[in-house]
Formats: C-alpha cells, sequence, structure tokens
C-alpha cells in the first residue's frame, strides 16, 4: 500500500499556486467564467444564469481566458 | 498551405475551442470543426497549440473537478507516468490519498481564493481602494467578494482577514459565514475582521460597529473593543481593538490563544505545511509574533512552550508537537 506522500501533494499545492498567479492577471469574472467552465464543467447557458450575465459575454469572457493561456502557454514554453 | 498567418489562425482556434467549451455544440459544429481542423495541418497545429495551452495552464486545478472524472484526474496530476503501476496496486486506498492530496491542496492555497473578486498569496499582505472610496487592507491568503450598490455597500469575507476604512455613506458591511459587522449609514469606521474555522472577529478600531450573527444575535461594538462571533452568539474579547490589528504591521498579538489558533494565525504567512499535533493544540499562548519571519516566531513559541518544532526537507512541513 503506497499514499501519494506528502511530497508529491507539496508538489500539486506548489502548481496550483502557479495557476493563481496566471489567474491573478485576468479580470475577476474573466477568471470565474474560465473556472466555472473548466473546474466544473458547467455549460455558457448554466454560467449565464449563474452570474447574471448574457452568454454572449460569457464566450467573450473563455476567449479572452483562453487567449490569455496561450500568451502564458508561450511564454513558458519559449526562451526569452 | 493556407495563406493565414499564425496569428489569424490561433485566433480562430481560439473561436473554436470557445465553441468546443460551451456544452450546447450542435452534430453540425463538431463537424466543421473537425472540417477546420483536417483543411490544412497548419490548422490542426493552431488547434493543439490552443487547446493544448489550455489545458497545460489548467492542468494543475485537474484534481479538483467536481465529477466522477476526479478521481482520474486526480491520480493523473499525482503520479508520475513511470511509478503509476506500483501506485495503482494501492488500489482505493491510492485514490483516497489523491483526494486528501486535493484537501491539502485546498487548505494551502484555498481555491475559494480562486473564484474571489480579489485576493492575496502567501506572505502577501495588499491594500485597494474600493469605487465608493473605501480602502481595504487584505492579510495574506484572503479573499473577498466585493458588492457595492447604491442602498448598500456589502464585502464578503472568504478567508482570512481585512481591515476596512469606510467613509460615510449607504450602510457598509462585511460578512463571513458566521455573521456580519455593519457600520451603519451615514457613518464612516475602521475596523478589522477575521474569518477563522469556527469563529470571526472584529476589531471597532474606530466609530462603533453593529454585530449580527447568522442566527440573528444582534450588538453592538464599542470603538476600542473587539468580539468574536460564531453562528449563534456574539462574545466580547478581551484584546483590545489594535492588538486584534496587529497584522497590518506585520505583528500577531495573541492574548489567551490557543496554540492551534496561533499556528492558524501564521500558516498564512509560511510557505509549506505547518501542522500542530492534538497533543499541542490546546496550549495556551500570549504574547506578540512576528509574521513576516515565521521562523523566528516558532522559535518564540517554542522558548515559551513545551513544545518541540520539527522542519523536515527544506521546510516543507513543520511539525510542532508537545515536548
Amino acid at each position: 500500500m503506497h499514499l501519494p506522500s506528502e511530497e508529491e501533494r507539496y508538489a500539486i499545492v506548489q502548481a496550483l499556486q502557479a495557476v493563481d498567479r496566471v489567474l491573478q492577471s485576468l479580470p475577476p469574472a474573466t477568471r470565474r467564467v474560465l473556472l466555472l467552465n473548466q473546474l466544473h464543467d458547467m455549460p455558457y447557458r448554466e454560467i449565464a444564469l449563474r452570474l447574471g450575465i448574457a452568454e454572449i459575454t460569457v464566450r467573450r469572457h473563455m476567449a479572452r481566458a483562453i487567449a490569455a493561456c496561450c500568451a502564458l502557454d508561450c511564454a513558458t514554453a519559449l526562451p526569452p | 498551405m493556407s495563406a493565414a498567418s499564425a496569428t489569424v489562425l490561433q485566433q480562430q482556434a481560439i473561436e473554436w475551442l470557445v465553441e468546443w467549451r460551451s456544452g450546447a455544440m450542435t452534430d453540425r459544429q463538431r463537424k466543421a470543426l473537425d472540417h477546420w481542423r483536417q483543411a490544412d495541418p497548419s490548422h490542426e497545429a493552431a488547434w493543439a497549440q490552443v487547446s493544448g495551452a489550455l489545458e497545460r495552464v489548467l492542468q494543475p486545478l485537474a484534481p479538483h473537478k467536481a465529477s466522477h472524472a476526479a478521481a482520474d484526474a486526480a491520480l493523473g496530476a499525482l503520479l508520475k507516468p513511470d511509478r503509476r503501476r506500483r501506485r495503482m496496486a494501492g488500489g482505493t486506498l491510492a485514490l483516497a490519498g489523491a483526494a486528501l492530496g486535493g484537501l491539502v491542496a485546498h487548505r494551502f492555497t484555498p481555491l475559494p481564493g480562486l473564484l474571489a473578486d480579489a485576493h492575496t498569496a502567501t506572505g502577501e499582505r495588499r491594500s485597494l481602494e474600493l469605487a465608493d472610496g473605501s480602502r481595504l487592507l487584505l492579510d495574506a491568503r484572503s479573499a473577498i467578494d466585493i458588492d457595492l450598490g447604491a442602498d448598500s455597500r456589502r464585502v464578503h469575507l472568504r478567508q482570512g482577514a481585512l481591515i476596512a476604512q469606510v467613509p460615510a455613506g449607504s450602510p457598509f458591511t462585511v460578512q463571513t459565514r458566521h455573521g456580519r459587522a455593519q457600520v451603519p449609514a451615514a457613518q464612516g469606521a475602521r475596523f478589522m475582521v477575521r474569518l477563522q474555522e469556527e469563529r470571526t472577529q472584529v476589531a471597532a478600531l474606530a466609530q462603533d460597529l453593529v454585530l449580527h450573527t447568522r442566527l440573528g444575535a444582534q450588538s453592538p461594538l464599542q470603538a476600542g473593543a473587539s468580539a468574536w462571533l460564531d453562528g449563534a452568539a456574539i462574545a466580547e474579547a478581551l484584546a483590545r481593538a489594535e492588538a486584534a490589528a496587529a497584522w497590518q504591521s506585520g505583528m500577531l498579538a495573541v492574548d489567551d490563544w490557543p496554540l492551534d489558533a496561533v499556528v492558524e494565525a501564521l500558516r498564512p504567512y509560511r510557505p509549506g505545511l505547518l501542522r500542530v499535533a492534538p497533543a499541542a493544540a490546546r496550549l495556551r499562548v500570549l504574547g506578540s509574533f512576528a509574521l513576516d519571519d515565521t521562523d523566528r516566531a516558532l522559535q518564540a513559541l517554542a522558548n515559551s512552550l513545551p513544545i518541540r518544532v520539527t522542519r523536515y526537507r527544506g521546510g516543507w512541513l513543520t511539525l510542532i508537537d508537545a515536548a
């Protein structure tokens, strides 16, 4: 029997903090839309209802969030 | 070969991914996406790059997905591929461990923070100004939601602590899961609210406040005093308000706190896990400790209490046990 070690958990925590820092650069509403969709697999219609915004606005937030992820991914993948 | 530039292709891929994540994609749209991806290798490359970027950036959150896929995702994130087979032999225990890993991570970098309007990281104190001219100072690892309306101004403290400096205007409320501290209309105030596991501390630094518990109890709090709210009752605290707000200058001043509450206040300032054994948790603590130097604070605790502080491997885990 083997449980994931404290060190492995700590690695996850570090990764979470990294995600946290990335998402900090996004406006709160954009962050919320992205996380509701990604963490809970919530459809746009439900996100729109829950946040009281239009579905088209949910789409705009998603596009913006994905673009930010691309920018970050490129920044970490390529040497400066 | 498509003449479209990389930027244009990336934008198209983003639009497709937005569609793909909508949760309402029709078969026709699916076919159209397949068609677009197959139309040119550069399309497929752009799709792979954009969808991969989203996945890579959010991959660490996979263990927290609130679905039946959580177990798989947690395992995927937790277990390195070369160790997978050995771990899988652990069966349900490995799964339980993965879930526990999620919980530890959750306590550590609170996920509520990710969804909040504003939050602070480990060791970070940050001040922000709201549209109504109020100033908030957030303690380390704190998270808030802000709701400013014409008739009322509300801040929901989800984690940590804040000091609010509020100009007169509509009623201003700071709410936690235990209750709320309210500044009446047409009055300004400066006050501190700290959310703990089982109770909320409120300190009136300037001007009186009104406290309400979640279950409806109500009590005024005079300037200079502090109080504790649990869901049901309000109890005046021994600590003066300024002592309760000492963290604004990097100090933790405690007056007969149990050690586990002191540790809870130190945690947001310390990267790595900080644990206190049950045998030591109820020791009473009196004194002032430096928040910005938790090693020193732990040393000071060890000097005055019958405890033993042990650090493991570079400080990622610190255990406090009864000596």
